[in-house]
């Protein structure tokens, strides 16, 4: 599992290599390479984590993030039109990569200590609660993407614990029953609504939010079998396509490294999910069981929905390509959620000795 | 219960795997999708963003006289642009534009300061200014952080002659079209075509170096040679605009023809506009009146109704002037000299020399309507002629007397020049063939067409179109010409040196839409062949309504005289001492004497 990891991430810094812009591309690939030692090391730590600790830490770190996530949306950074970044000297982090795997522990915590009530609304509820705050937080960066996400996490760890289908069904209903009222009712502005249709339908405008879509399906599309070589992809190299070393980074990959270069991207990750599912299924512990539950949504989610943008399958929200994309809060968060699996992966063994 | 509850959570967890399998599919199917069915639409598609065509401009050929001297041609020059707000050290800003604009450095700064975003300076500055300019920026240093200047290339068309040729020349357009004169006419000439560059660009609008690229480079324009000689045009010019400022005329043409080639040495024509600073009014001063005013030539008529005389044996015809002309009812007056120089039989030569009307409109009776309208036809002035680079003359009418009788007064009246109207040019170009020893020859702008690179891409030769008169007869109408400035109307018109010739006219101006004539408004006129023994010179002075004076004689001649004595001295005629001995022996062989009983006096 951490072959495949250290696999996606160098192919990654590759990628960043030929998509970010030439003035920072030396400084972009330093960055990814450092971040990644650092997260190895933060992997490790959270390997190494004991079962009866995580429950504990998970409290003090969860109010920790909620803070700073009502920090940053007072005082962070502004960058295109949403604040997510705290300033921190030669640091600048976004809270809420880490609060994706903050969540995950918390909420596998909090079903724990309430294991006994797992089926009842009551917990159902309070667990709602937990991500609630959070995602309320970050969707008013505004990053819907993360928002989403940390919604995965939320379904992926509660489906895990074993809530009831029920209550899960039954808040699925009333969401959607709830948006059609909403939207009948003018209580969102126009341009929301705007946006939310040029979120399903992209080609409809083509020169504003659907440009990203349509540019990057012609750049995948043009790639064909071999692609057009590394470094060598006409809508790449020439800035075509915007956010090419974050979160469209998977475009770079299908228009120079053609259908070859994606699949295998896409299979190794395949092969990093199906890990996390065996191991979520093989393991005796009911804490692992549901943070692997969580983090096999949240990449699932992920990847699903960043390459899926990319085809013109899935809406277009900013989310990035599990340790592939350039970003260092991504990648430290993302290292960090796989420790904790291989953590669980680890006891496992220990128990079956 | 935790024991039970974990086993079926983890028996639930096991629905994992289809749907991880149903994203993995939608993702390979879309990708498969992708890079094999629609991948050629999708890279044609992707080909199109990156490519662009670029126009490249053609430079606009010059406009050059006979000589090579520039009438028209395209400068360079740069526009300044200022953003006050990106520059930080406004005075040492300043201190740099001023240097390099020619504005004061105060003014510059208060420009500097305003609250201005953009600020273009009105005076274009040269092109090796701008570059001193970005220079002496670049040496300020990135600390001054003068940021907001821009200079801007543009192309400007130059008119050395200003309003002296602007008629002729003409002028562009903002989009370097021509929209008059030889500008117009021959914009295809000088526009040249322009060229164009393919190839892929970034978003950003920047090249990019693939092998799709490919440039079709502009092709100049090509410079034309003009007949006109920019000296004589000066003169013609001059004179003419004095002499209708003198006389409060209307309007006013000097034509200047060499009658053995056809070409146009000068044409100036007044009111005229200045090309670089156009007036509200101007566009209507941009046509030729030349080419496209129809005139009532008036006595200068004459000389074509002498020629048809002499071409239907009608030679020794005489009359006897009373000074009224009896016609139908009507009795038209003779205001001719003929009289006070001890009356007698009105010759032929008499009839040019003292403007005598009762001769001409015998010489009318004599030919018959039908015989003179066809001669004067003959004579080409009711042709229209097109002349590359001006486009064409309008022509000339008059009732046609096969389907419509004339009476008398219509007769006499055209043999005089009046009730007959045609274009100067046409005029000009008959006399010009009389001047030659016969031939009538079109009127030419355009002596050549040459390459950008300087290579002659195309003459034009001399394009005759009819012998109208004889060598002989051509000999002795130049001589009668000779009498009437020498001694009859045209004395204004004489140039110490030279044998000169010419005619003068007077005639009333017709009403508009008809019926008569406008009380008081005379077109003087004088058309005169310089010199005699070789003519080179045909020129054509025409003044509309002059106030003062209404006489050819007095409006007009003295403009050709002043143009004639110094074109002669331009085309090479040197003046040689006039003296009978050179009249009889010293003309050359293209114009013969047609014998001693046309000298009689």
């Amino acid at each position: 599992m951490l072959t495949v990891v250290v696999t996606i991430i160098l192919y990654g810094v590759f990628a960043i290599y030929s998509a970010a812009p030439s003035k920072y591309v030396a400084s972009y690939v330093q960055k990814q390479i450092a971040t990644g030692i650092v997260g190895l090391v933060f992997l490790t730590l959270a390997a190494s984590l004991d079962d009866h600790i995580l429950p504990r830490l998970s409290r003090w770190v969860y109010w920790a993030t909620v803070a700073a996530l009502l920090f940053v949306d007072i005082a962070g950074r502004h960058s295109k039109g949403a604040q997510r970044w705290l300033d921190l000297g030669p640091l600048q982090l976004q809270p809420s990569e880490p609060a994706k795997v903050v969540l995950i522990v918390t909420l596998a915590a909090f079903f724990l200590s309430h294991y006994d009530e797992i089926r009842e609304l009551r917990t159902f509820i309070l667990s709602l609660v937990h991500v609630a705050l959070p995602l309320f937080l970050v969707f008013k960066q505004p990053d819907l993407g993360t928002s989403l996400v940390l919604a995965s996490i939320w379904i992926g760890v509660s489906l895990a614990a074993g809530v009831r289908w029920k209550y899960m069904l039954a808040l699925a209903a009333m969401g959607v029953v709830g948006f059609f009222i909403l939207w009948n009712t003018n209580v969102f502005q126009d341009y929301q609504k705007k946006r939310v249709v040029t979120l399903m339908h992209p080609e409809a405008d083509a020169q504003g939010a659907g440009y990203h879509v349509k540019q990057s399906k012609i750049a995948i599309g043009s790639g064909q079998l071999l692609g057009k070589g590394y470094r060598h992809g006409t809508q790449s190299q020439y800035a075509f396509i915007p956010e090419q070393h974050t979160d469209f980074i998977f475009t770079v990959v299908g228009e120079e490294l053609g259908f070859v270069g994606s699949a295998a991207l896409i299979i190794l990750y395949w092969i990093l999910i199906a890990r996390v599912a065996m191991i979520m299924q093989a393991t005796e512990e009911t804490l692992g069981r549901m943070m692997a539950g969580g983090v096999l949504a949240m990449l699932l989610f992920h990847v699903v929905m960043n390459i899926g943008m990319t085809m013109g399958i899935m809406p277009v929200v900013g989310v990035p390509l599990p340790f592939f994309s350039y970003g260092p809060s991504s990648l430290l968060s993302m290292l960090t959620a796989m420790g904790l699996v291989m953590g669980v992966y680890r006891r496992r063994h220990r128990i079956a000795f | 219960m935790n024991r039970l509850q974990d086993k079926l959570s983890r028996k639930r967890v096991g629905f994992i795997w289809p749907l991880i399998v149903v994203c993995y599919a939608l993702l390979m199917g879309r990708l498969v999708y992708l890079q094999t069915a629609a991948a050629s639409s999708l890279q044609m598609r992707a080909s199109q963003d990156r490519k662009q065509e670029t126009v490249l401009a053609a430079a606009r050929g010059r406009i050059l006289d006979r000589n090579g001297k520039e009438l028209a041609f395209n400068m360079d020059e740069c526009t300044v642009i200022l953003h006050p707000a990106l520059i930080k050290d406004k005075v040492r800003a300043a201190g740099i534009l001023a240097r390099n604009v020619g504005i004061s450095q105060a003014q510059v700064l208060k420009m500097l300061r305003s609250d201005r975003r953009y600020i273009k300076l009105d005076e274009p500055v040269s092109v090796e200014s701008a570059a001193k300019l970005r220079q002496d920026i670049l040496a300020a240093g990135p600390r001054a952080k003068i940021n907001g200047v821009e200079t801007h290339v543009s192309s400007r068309r130059v008119y050395p002659l200003g309003s002296v040729c602007s008629k002729l020349v003409g002028m562009v357009n903002s989009r370097g079209v021509g929209t008059a004169g030889v500008e117009q006419y021959a914009n295809g000439i000088l526009a040249g075509k322009p060229g164009a560059l393919w190839g892929d660009f970034d978003r950003n609008g920047r090249p990019i170096p693939t092998r799709m690229r490919r440039t079709v480079p502009a092709e100049p324009g090509r410079d034309i040679v003009l007949t006109i000689d920019s000296r004589i045009q000066y003169a013609a010019q001059k004179a003419l605009s004095a002499q209708v400022e003198k006389f409060k005329a209307r309007s006013g043409t000097c034509v200047v023809l060499d009658p053995k080639t056809g070409e146009i040495l000068a044409l100036a024509e007044a009111p005229t506009f200045n090309p670089d600073k156009l007036k509200q009014g101007d566009v209507d001063k941009m046509t030729s009146p030349s080419m496209i005013h129809l005139f009532e030539p008036g006595s200068t008529m004459k000389l074509l109704t002498a020629a048809a005389a002499l071409r239907n044996g009608l030679q020794n015809v005489t009359a006897t002037c009373t000074g009224r002309i009896p016609a139908g009812s009507k009795v038209i007056a003779c205001p001719c000299a003929v009289r006070r120089h001890g009356g007698g039989p009105v010759t032929i030569a008499r009839m040019l020399q003292y403007s005598c009307n009762t001769e001409s409109s015998t010489l009318a009776r004599r030919l018959g309507a039908t015989k003179l309208y066809d001669e004067l036809k003959f004579f080409g002035i009711f042709d229209q002629m097109e002349v590359p680079g001006l486009g064409r003359t309008i022509g000339g009418m008059a009732p046609d007397p096969h389907k419509y009788d004339w009476p008398f007064l219509r007769l006499a009246n055209v043999s005089f020049g009046q009730g007959v109207a045609t274009t100067r040019m046409n005029l000009a170009c008959a006399y010009g063939a009389i001047a030659n020893g016969g031939t009538l020859l079109r009127p030419q702008l355009i002596r050549q067409v040459q390459s950008a690179s300087g290579s002659t891409e195309k003459t034009f030769a001399v394009r005759p179109i009819r012998r109208i008169v004889t060598q002989a007869q051509s000999a002795t109408l130049l001589h009668y010409l000779e009498n009437t400035v020498e001694e009859g109307t045209g004395k204004n018109a004489r140039i110490e040196g030279y044998l000169v010739g010419g005619k003068t006219g007077s005639a009333q101006i017709p009403k508009m839409g008809g019926g008569g004539f406008e009380p008081g408004a005379y077109c003087s006129s004088f058309i005169g062949i310089a010199p005699l023994d070789d003519p080179r010179l045909t020129i054509l002075v025409s003044l509309e309504k002059p106030h003062g004076s209404t006489h050819g004689a007095t409006v007009a001649a003295p403009v050709f005289h002043e143009v004639a004595a110094k074109a002669l001295w331009y085309v090479g005629k040197v003046a040689s001492p006039k003296t009978a001995g050179a009249a009889a022996s010293g003309r050359v062989s293209s114009v013969k004497f047609g014998g001693s009983a046309t000298r009689q006096g």
